[in-house]
């Protein structure tokens, strides 16, 4: 799995290769998590658009859709979905593409990363796939991440 | 009870330590109001995403869920209840921690908290719990904030 970062515009594009989904082992929902979106992704309160390619097939069609999880954790020990599906429908057993869009609109997480998950039909065999995100470009702020030394109470 | 702030990926994070839920000397529900959401949170008509964590457990699970509740005072003399619950389950019998959200959405309120509710099982026992809330960080003028206007 490796991710890229493509400034196109006022457009911020995260691409993940690579994300690797195993085999369902029967009539199992299995699921992926990309990495953790880049903090230049303009998540919050917005909807922006994704894309899933299907890069190396299996034999079962899963249904492969995606959803949003927030996080105040770095390490995502405790996610909270916040949009439950992409509306999309990838079929398992192609090199195919689909597109679709994620919702965090109202929501503010200092976390966010998008799931893939299929629908429980049995995958009979591992799958890959790439993951495109295109939100809003915002200015890089990690240097304001501080335990302020200010009181703020 | 200690409350640390920090920032990170541009939202204020307010973590409170040492919540105490008493024992609930049988089947009564218990509640523990949180400190007010700092100033520097941007809390009106946002979704609000908490974490809490059960630190020191009692032997009845007690179910913890939590609502979000604002005041036009900051003593919350009277609290009006903004979302009455998280859908979250925290069982105090054991260290573990949930995530959830509470929605302000379409609220606006100079003071909020969030309360840690029981269910009214027994819960045995005093627990203690750490509550983080997080929301977007916003830099107030202060002195506009508590301006009083003359005209």
């Amino acid at each position: 799995m490796a991710s890229t970062n493509t400034a196109l515009g006022k457009r911020y594009i995260f691409t993940t290769e690579a994300l690797a989904l195993a085999d369902s082992a029967g009539a199992n929902v299995v699921t992926v998590a990309g990495d953790t979106l880049p903090l230049n992704s303009d998540i919050d309160g917005n909807i922006f658009g994704i894309t899933i390619e299907c890069t190396e097939v299996c034999a079962g069609d899963g249904a492969l859709d995606a959803r949003l999880e927030g996080s105040i954790e770095s390490t995502f020990a405790n996610p909270v979905t916040v949009d439950a599906s992409a509306g999309v429908d990838l079929d398992t057993t192609g090199l195919n593409t689909v597109s679709g869009t994620l919702s965090a609109v109202s929501n503010t997480w200092p976390f966010y990363r998008i799931v893939l998950f299929t629908d429980g039909t049995d995958t009979a065999d591992a799958s890959a796939y790439t993951l495109t995100t295109a939100t809003l470009y915002r200015t890089p702020a990690a240097h304001r991440n501080s335990t302020p030394a200010r009181s703020y109470a | 009870m200690a409350t640390t702030y920090a920032k990170v990926n541009q939202q204020f994070i307010q973590v409170v330590e040492d919540l105490t839920i008493t024992d609930s000397a049988g089947a009564n529900v218990v509640t523990i109001n949180g400190t007010v959401l700092n100033r520097y949170m941007d809390i009106s008509d946002k979704v609000v995403p908490f974490e809490a964590e059960i630190t020191e457990a009692s032997a009845g699970d007690g179910a913890i869920d939590f609502r979000l509740e604002a005041s036009l005072t900051a003593a919350f003399t009277v609290a009006i209840v903004i979302d009455s619950t998280a859908g979250v389950d925290l069982d105090p019998t054991g260290l573990n921690t949930v995530s959830g959200t509470l929605s302000a959405v379409g609220f606006w309120y100079p003071y909020w908290r969030v309360v840690a509710f029981t269910d009214a099982t027994d819960t045995v026992d005093d627990s203690t719990l750490d509550l983080t809330v997080v929301a977007p960080f916003v830099n107030r003028n202060l002195s506009l904030l508590e301006h009083t206007s003359v005209r």
